[in-house]
Parts: C-alpha cells; sequence; structure tokens
C-alpha cells in the first residue's frame, strides 16, 4: 500500500513538473492560437508555431503584428500583442472581426509567398 | 407472300392522312380491322416527319418531364392497370411513357415500325389518359399528357387502332362520332317530341331558336343508339320551364378525333359547335351526361380553335351543373319519398372531375336524389378511371386488357357495398355495363336523366288533361 | 493543386453551374406554348399564378396524398433534399471562403449539425441505391444514368465528411479535400445538363401542373388541383 502511494505522488509531482515546464516553454514558442473570444469553436484552434515564422521564415514582426496611427504601423513590443483585444468577434471600428483577421494574415500572407498551408485542416488538425 | 401480293392491289387502309371521303370510310368499316392490323405490321415510318413532328411540337413542357423523371416508381400504384395487372412493373405509368415517347424523343424519331406499333398498343391499350398518375408525381409529371401526345404522334404516322382511325374519320365526314347526319338528329328530334308530347303537355324540342337560354349539345350515340335520352333531356328541361334549343348544325360535342390524336380533327369538331354558339347566341351551353366530351368541347376545345383565353365563346357548363342548380333553385321539383332507399354509389368521371372540377357538384346532386348515398374510395379528383376511358371501350384489339383493367372499379364498387351506380358520363356507363356483363357482380346502373324523371314533381299544366 | 481547384475551377463551376440553371429555366418557359400545351398560360395569369402557388405549397410541404401513401420514402426523400442542399450552403467551412473570396457572407449552422445532415445524405443514398437494385418497380426504370446521377449527388457527401474529420484513409487530408471539392464542382457543372437539372425544372414542371390545372382543369371550378 504504502509502495503504492509513494509512487502516485512521484507521478504526480512529475506530472507537474511537466506541465510548468510546458507552459514555460509555450511562452518561449506559441504553438497555437488559444484566443478565449473563441467560446463556440467549430474547429480546433490554429496552429502556429511562432518560432518557425520569426526565426526560421525571419518574417518581420510588423507584418502581423500591428497598431496604426495616420496609416502607419506604430507597433512595438511594448505595445498590446494580443490580436483578440482590438479583433474581437464581430467588426468594430471597421477593425476585421477575429475569425476574418487571422485568416486574411495567415492565409493572405501563405497565398501571396507561396508558402505555409492553405487549407482548414492542415491550420485547423483535428486531434488523432 | 399470295396475301401480300394480293394486298398490294388493294386500296390502302393504313395512311397517315385522317379518313376524309366516304369510300375509305367504308373500305375500313368493311374490313373490320383484319387487314388493317396486317398491313400496319409492313407500314413504313415516315422519319423524317416524325423527326420534324418531334422537333416542332415536343417543346419544353414534355421533354422536361421525360427528362427530370426520377425513375422512382411512385406512380406506379397510381395506375388502375398496374393495379389490376397485379402490380406487373410493365405497367407502370413512367415505364409506358419511358419506353415510348421517351424512346422516340432520345432517338429523334429515328424508330422502326415494330417501335411504332408499340407505342400504339401502349398509348391507347395500356393508358386512358385519365390523368390520375399526374396529381400523385411529386416532379408533376403528367403522363396522361403525354400519352395525349403520344396518340398524336402515332396519329400522324398512321398507327392508330382500327376504331379510332374511323371514329375520326366520322367526325371529318359527318362532324359526329357516328354516321349520323343533320337530317337524322332533326328528325330524331322531332320524333321524340312528337313521342311524348301527349304525357307532357307542350313538350317540344326547338331547334335552331337563337338567343335561347340554354343550347343543349349532346352525343351522337343517343341519336343513333337511345333516342330516349333525348327525350328525357327534353322532358326536364320542359319541367323546369327552360328557354332552351338545339342546333341543327353543331350538335355533337363528343370527339373521337380527341381519342385518336387527330388534332386537325378535333379542330374541325369543335369549331362546327362554337359556329352554333356564334349563330344562334344562347347565353350558355349545358353539354349532356358525357365526360370526354365535356373534356373535347369545353376544356381542350377553345384551345384547337385558337381562342386565346380558353374560354367557349358561350359560356358552357355540365348537365350535372345545370341538374343541381335546376334542384337548388326549385325548378325541378323532387318528391322526397321517390328517392332511392337502397344503397348507391356514384362514378367519378375523369373528364370532368379530375380534369373539370365538378365532384362537389355530383356530390349535392346525390343529396337529393339518395338516402344512402355510399361513397367509393379512393373518389372525387381521386377516383379510378372507370376502365374505359380514352377510347378504350370501343377499341377490340385490347378488348381483353381492357376487362382486365376494369377489376379495379369492379373492388371499388362492391367495397361500397351497394348493388347501384350512379354514372353521369357516357364511356363510364359503358364500362360498367361491360364489368357487370364480364364480372356479372348484380349491379345495376344508370345515367341520372331516368332517376331524376322518375322522381320529378311534374306541374299540373304539363300534366295530360284525364280523358272524359 | 488545391488553389487551382478551389480557385480558378470553382469560379468556372460556378458560372457554369449559374449560367446553365438559368438558360434551361429560360429555355423551359420559352417553350411553353399556350396552344399545343392548351393552357391559356397568360391570359388567365390570376387563376395559373392561384394553381402554381397552390401546387408548390403542397408539394415543398409533406402535404399531399403521395406522401400519406409512401410515407418512409417521402420522409427519407424530403430529408435528403433538405440536409443536400441546406448543408453546403450554411457550412461555416463553406462560407467562409466564399466570404473570403467575394465578400459575400451568410448565415451557418453549426457543424455538428452538417455533419449529422451529411450522414443523412449519406445514409438517404445508401437507400435510394438499395431501392433501385431490389425493388422490381424502380429496377424496370432504372438506367445506367440513374446511378451515374445518384453517385454525384452523394459523392460530395463522402469526401465531405472524410475531409471534415481529416480521416487519413490511404491518402490523406490534402487529397481527400481536393477530391472533395473536385466531387462538388463535377455536381455543379453536372446540375444543367443531367438529371440534376430537376434542381430547379421541378420547379417549373410543379409551377407549370398548377397552373394548368388552376387555368383549365377544374380551376374554373374553383378546385384546381385536389392533393
Amino acid at each position: 500500500m504504502k509502495k503504492n502511494k509513494t509512487v502516485l505522488y512521484i507521478a504526480i509531482v512529475g506530472l507537474a513538473a511537466l506541465f510548468i515546464l510546458g507552459v514555460a516553454y509555450a511562452q518561449d514558442d506559441i504553438i497555437s492560437l488559444e484566443h478565449d473570444i473563441f467560446v463556440e469553436r467549430e474547429r480546433p484552434a490554429a496552429l502556429f508555431p511562432h518560432a518557425l515564422h520569426t526565426d526560421k521564415a525571419e518574417i518581420d514582426c510588423l507584418e502581423c503584428h500591428h497598431i496604426y496611427k495616420d496609416g502607419e504601423n506604430v507597433w512595438d513590443d511594448s505595445e498590446e500583442t494580443v490580436c483578440t483585444t482590438c479583433h474581437t468577434l464581430e467588426t468594430h471600428d471597421k477593425k476585421l472581426p477575429a475569425m476574418r483577421a487571422f485568416h486574411a494574415n495567415c492565409k493572405g500572407c501563405h497565398t501571396k509567398e507561396g508558402k505555409g498551408p492553405l487549407t482548414c485542416g492542415e491550420c485547423h488538425p483535428r486531434e488523432k | 407472300m399470295a396475301q401480300e401480293a394480293k394486298n398490294q392491289d388493294l386500296p390502302p387502309l393504313v395512311t397517315r392522312k385522317p379518313v376524309k371521303t366516304k369510300e375509305e370510310l367504308d373500305l375500313l368499316l368493311a374490313d373490320k380491322g383484319i387487314r388493317y392490323y396486317e398491313d400496319m405490321k409492313t407500314f413504313p415510318v415516315d422519319k423524317e416527319a416524325l423527326k420534324k413532328n418531334l422537333a416542332t411540337t415536343c417543346k419544353s413542357r414534355i421533354r422536361t418531364w421525360l427528362e427530370i423523371c426520377a425513375h422512382c416508381s411512385l406512380c406506379a400504384d397510381t395506375c388502375f392497370f398496374y393495379l389490376a395487372n397485379d402490380n406487373d412493373p410493365k405497367q407502370i405509368p413512367s415505364y409506358k411513357i419511358q419506353s415510348t415517347l421517351g424512346e422516340l424523343v432520345k432517338r429523334k424519331g429515328d424508330v422502326d415500325t415494330d417501335f411504332m406499333i408499340n407505342c400504339m398498343d401502349t398509348a391507347w391499350g395500356k393508358c386512358t389518359c385519365c390523368n390520375r398518375c399526374g396529381m400523385y408525381c411529386p416532379h408533376g409529371i403528367d403522363m396522361g399528357v403525354m400519352f395525349g401526345y403520344l396518340r398524336g404522334v402515332c396519329f400522324s404516322q398512321g398507327f392508330v387502332p382500327h376504331e379510332m382511325k374511323i371514329g375520326s374519320g366520322m367526325h371529318w365526314i359527318y362532324n359526329a362520332q357516328m354516321d349520323v347526319t343533320v337530317t337524322d338528329f332533326v328528325e330524331t328530334c322531332e320524333w321524340m317530341a312528337e313521342e311524348n308530347e301527349d304525357y307532357y303537355l307542350g313538350l317540344t324540342i326547338p331547334v335552331d331558336k337563337p338567343n335561347a337560354d340554354i343550347m343543349y349539345t349532346i352525343n351522337a350515340r343517343e341519336v343513333k343508339h337511345y333516342p330516349q335520352d333525348i327525350a328525357e333531356a327534353a322532358i326536364l328541361f320542359h319541367i323546369a320551364g327552360e328557354n332552351w334549343t338545339v342546333p341543327s348544325k353543331g350538335w355533337e360535342e363528343t370527339s373521337l378525333s380527341m381519342f385518336a390524336g387527330d388534332w386537325a380533327g378535333c379542330k374541325n369538331q369543335v369549331e362546327w359547335v362554337y359556329e352554333a354558339m356564334n349563330r344562334l347566341k344562347p347565353n350558355r351551353m349545358v353539354v349532356t351526361e358525357c365526360g370526354h366530351a365535356h373534356r373535347a368541347t369545353i376544356i381542350e376545345g377553345p384551345y384547337w380553335a385558337g381562342i386565346k383565353t380558353g374560354q367557349t365563346p358561350s359560356p358552357s357548363i355540365h348537365y350535372v351543373e345545370w341538374v343541381l342548380e335546376a334542384l337548388e333553385t326549385g325548378k325541378l321539383k323532387l318528391d322526397p319519398a321517390k328517392k332511392i332507399k337502397e344503397p348507391v354509389t356514384l362514378q367519378d368521371p375523369c373528364n370532368y372531375i379530375r380534369n373539370g372540377g365538378l365532384c362537389d357538384v355530383t356530390r349535392k346532386i346525390m343529396s337529393y336524389i339518395a338516402e344512402d348515398f355510399r361513397e367509393m374510395s379512393p373518389n372525387r379528383e381521386h377516383n379510378f378511371c372507370c376502365g374505359g376511358g380514352g377510347g378504350l371501350n370501343g377499341i377490340g384489339r385490347y378488348r381483353e386488357q381492357r376487362n382486365i383493367g376494369l377489376k379495379v372499379k369492379r373492388d371499388q364498387i362492391l367495397a361500397t357495398g351497394a348493388k347501384f351506380v350512379v354514372s353521369a358520363c357516357h364511356n363510364c356507363w359503358d364500362a360498367i355495363r361491360d364489368l357487370e356483363e364480364v364480372y356479372e357482380i348484380g349491379i345495376k346502373w344508370s345515367f341520372l336523366k331516368p332517376i331524376l324523371l322518375d322522381m320529378v314533381i311534374i306541374p299540373d299544366h304539363i300534366k295530360p288533361k284525364e280523358e272524359e | 493543386m488545391y488553389e487551382f481547384v478551389s480557385g480558378p475551377l470553382a469560379l468556372i463551376s460556378f458560372a457554369v453551374f449559374f449560367v446553365g440553371i438559368i438558360a434551361r429555366i429560360v429555355w423551359y418557359v420559352k417553350g411553353l406554348d399556350w396552344r399545343l400545351d392548351r393552357v391559356a398560360y397568360t391570359e388567365k395569369l390570376g387563376d395559373g399564378i392561384k394553381g402554381a402557388v397552390k401546387s408548390l405549397f403542397y408539394w415543398l410541404l409533406p402535404l399531399n396524398r403521395t406522401t400519406a401513401k409512401h410515407p418512409i420514402f417521402m420522409a427519407v426523400t424530403y430529408l435528403f433534399h433538405i440536409c443536400l442542399v441546406a448543408a453546403p450552403i450554411f457550412l461555416l467551412a463553406h462560407v467562409v471562403l466564399i466570404e473570403e473570396s467575394w465578400n459575400i457572407s451568410w448565415i451557418t449552422i453549426p457543424d455538428k449539425l452538417t455533419d449529422y445532415m451529411t450522414l443523412v445524405v449519406i445514409a438517404a443514398g445508401i437507400f435510394f441505391l438499395i431501392r433501385r437494385l431490389v425493388d422490381p418497380n424502380v429496377r424496370i426504370l432504372t438506367t445506367a444514368s440513374d446511378y451515374i446521377v445518384l453517385a454525384i449527388a452523394i459523392a460530395p457527401f463522402i469526401t465531405g465528411y472524410i475531409a471534415y474529420h481529416q480521416l487519413e484513409l490511404g491518402a490523406g487530408y490534402k487529397t481527400w479535400l481536393i477530391i472533395h471539392i473536385l466531387c462538388g464542382e463535377i455536381m455543379l457543372i453536372a446540375i444543367p445538363f443531367t438529371k440534376l437539372s430537376h434542381f430547379v425544372l421541378s420547379f417549373c414542371s410543379r409551377i407549370q401542373i398548377g397552373m394548368d390545372y388552376g387555368i383549365k382543369r377544374g380551376g374554373a371550378k374553383g378546385r384546381g388541383i385536389a392533393w
């Protein structure tokens, strides 16, 4: 009995450690666009390997991150970074609704550059 | 071989033209269909004419019906022939039309004699153009209409049953479905008036009276075989005090041309009647207790005659409409004590019920004349064809099929428990008579006129004076 | 490949579909002939419209005797058609693609529901197929084209189901998606040229028969066709 409990404790501690590590890693490279404004999702959140875009593809931050003032993108990394703060579910202040903003941003670039996935399921894969 | 050689010397019986002379007609009548159908087996198809005919007359309505048919078979059990033939898939309306007109259109008329004979045998022997299937098709495909069209195509190629060829010829020669001339008709009217004037004082059959309220037109059979029907009509009009007349020319309202698919003949026939309307200017025309005549002269006729409104020159009604009007206005008063006591049922003729909307009229009449009226099932617009419609009663070649088809009506009548069938239609009347002859189920049948005449209260001024 | 089938090919398919069905309707109406059909379409337009409305009403809703007589078949048929039309039109992914391409959009229905609707279409298609193979009444009427048309109609749903659920099935997601789009485009293109033209012509036919009964057969006596 006692031995069993010990195993359980080790397992819990191990899992917690993994979880913390995972979160820490995820902060380093965002891998999915889990925005909580999408309450009732029709599809799984889109995969987005941030490092792949920044480090490997060397895409400028301003390609995606933006805050426009007088037609100029004035975003810098001290500014708001969460897309859905401005791009809400429904359109407002002439800003694209969140889903369209993501699609326009991601698919638009993939199409233009001829790189990256275009089909629904490639960004929104189902759990196997 | 010898037979063929012999036939070649004889005048042709099968032709692509309607019969328009007495000589041709007599030849056909004398033949009784024997050499006629023999000759037909080798009668060539005029493919060019057929192709042209289809190209100019088979338009989007029929082509669409043929194309979009889902081959779902929902029409199967709507057809009395299918039911009477133990659910034979070959009797499914869709199969019947697809294998004939459908193929014909697909092949653009490139078909042979055997194909056309099969078309004929299907269009007349397996369909009475009752239009019942069309009411049940989800797409609204009316196979009865298409068979009517196919009959016309067959007629134009000479592939038409013997009796239909004769019937169409009769209309061309006599303006009637039988060899009844204007003189025969007028004399029969005079005779009937004379026969009955002693029993109904003041009874006349006014011929060619202008501006009458009613112009009455009839079926040639009434002149030829049961003139009593004309007398009954006259007596009832007289009792009702109607201002009525019959036209000397334009008295025949039936159309075997319609059954034959002889469209030029149809036009010719209805124009004869419409001329009488234009000449005598009656307030309205009443047609006798006939179904197809009502369909031909009132419903389809204006289109053959090229009248854009689809209306006859004078408003026209069926005899049952006049009867109901006379009963409701009290022009005819029936003795309630004489109401039919035994169970009685009613035949709904396709041509003025499903295709004429008069089912409520006949039912109201039944409430005046019958104490125990029993509906057939199904009834009204959904009633089955009597089994002899579309000319089928008169075609010897399909007698056996017709008799099989009668089973459906037989069983419908039996299920009511009534032994008396009211049939205000010549064709239905014949079919019911024949079904009694074939199946002996012990029923009686009658037109409305004799029933009404039995029950009507004769006003005193018409009653003959007692002899002193 | 995906870019091609979802781009120019889709545009071509939609163009063929829309131009095709409009042409079929125009051809149908132009082919109506008051004298040959023996229906006073224009002279008695009022009666005709009444008849046509009645005809559509009783058949768009299951208020006809055929439904009463064949409830199972007609229930399957109604469900099949409703799902077949509604699922692709109101599917979120389709609406999103159309919105991103042409900037028009409309309401959508939840994926879960369209998923069930897809299964209904497939199941009904199998029902029709079995009926064709088994029922002697249907068999005698069946031609090769009936099978082809049925296949064209349900292929987008089978492949759509596979693509949506990202099932591998030997080819993988992207291939199935491309096949799905192609199947949909085949269906769109086939509609004007095959029996599938009943998509519009069935309405034409129902309107015509309604006018026929409304104008002359019984219509003049205020009954029209009694469904």
